[in-house]
């Protein structure tokens, strides 16, 4: 394993307990931790993309940041009514 | 020195984004959680500027440091909207507030007069008594 590989699966640890606060929190704690996850795996993306050194992968991180923001929005703006 | 240059920005951070999963895993309050959610997209940028020095200006390393700028943009927006979300899901419309000072006008003073039309007011809070259609702030 190199130093890449190695740093994503720390971060792939990282995830744990943002998924654990998601599942077992409130919904609006849930959806700090959902964004902050949404970061952390577009880091795993970047990092496994260098990593494996396939140059390809790195248009998943390109395209997880926009669209983990866009997710986050919707559901923040859900969430104000509880929809 | 290269290799060195990309290893300290890589553990810089992965440091800081580990440290935003804690803050985000072991506060409390949603509030307290949402101000680790502007760091996680530091952390990122940190591990594309990582890769970029490491590859150079390739495809891979422009990509990286896009996608850890992106983030690092979005981090503000996403901790504004959700803390909106939060305040309306908690006290109810903001507008409502609004609404009611300007259907009301200021509140009187001590000396039973009323504060002169732009007049500065200390404090934060509300000038006037919470009537029964404002919502209340729940205890936590």
């Amino acid at each position: 394993m190199n130093k890449w590989e190695i740093a994503a699966t720390v971060l792939a640890a990282g995830t744990v307990p943002c998924l654990a606060v998601c599942a077992l929190a409130g919904a609006m704690h849930g959806l700090a931790a959902l964004e902050v996850a949404g970061v952390v795996a577009t880091a795993i993306l970047m990092l496994l993309s260098e990593g494996f050194h396939r140059q390809p992968f790195i248009d998943l991180a390109l395209v997880a940041a926009p669209l983990s923001l866009v997710g986050a929005l919707a559901f923040a703006r859900l969430m104000e009514h509880e929809l | 020195m290269r290799d060195l240059v990309s290893t300290v920005l890589l553990v810089a951070g992965v440091a800081v984004l580990v440290l935003s999963v804690l803050g985000v895993t072991l506060m409390r309050d949603a509030y307290d959680r949402l101000h680790y959610v502007g760091l996680a997209g530091f952390g990122a940028l940190l591990v594309g500027v990582a890769i970029l020095v490491q590859e150079s200006w390739s495809l891979i390393g422009d990509k990286a440091l896009a996608a850890g700028a992106l983030l690092v943009l979005a981090g503000p927006v996403l901790v504004h909207t959700t803390a909106r979300s939060l305040r309306v899901h908690e006290y109810g419309s903001w507008e409502s507030g609004i609404r009611g000072y300007r259907d009301r006008g200021p509140a009187p003073d001590r000396n039973g007069g009323r504060h002169a039309p732009g007049a500065r007011t200390h404090g934060a809070g509300p000038d006037h008594p919470p009537s029964d259609d404002e919502p209340r702030r729940p205890a936590r």
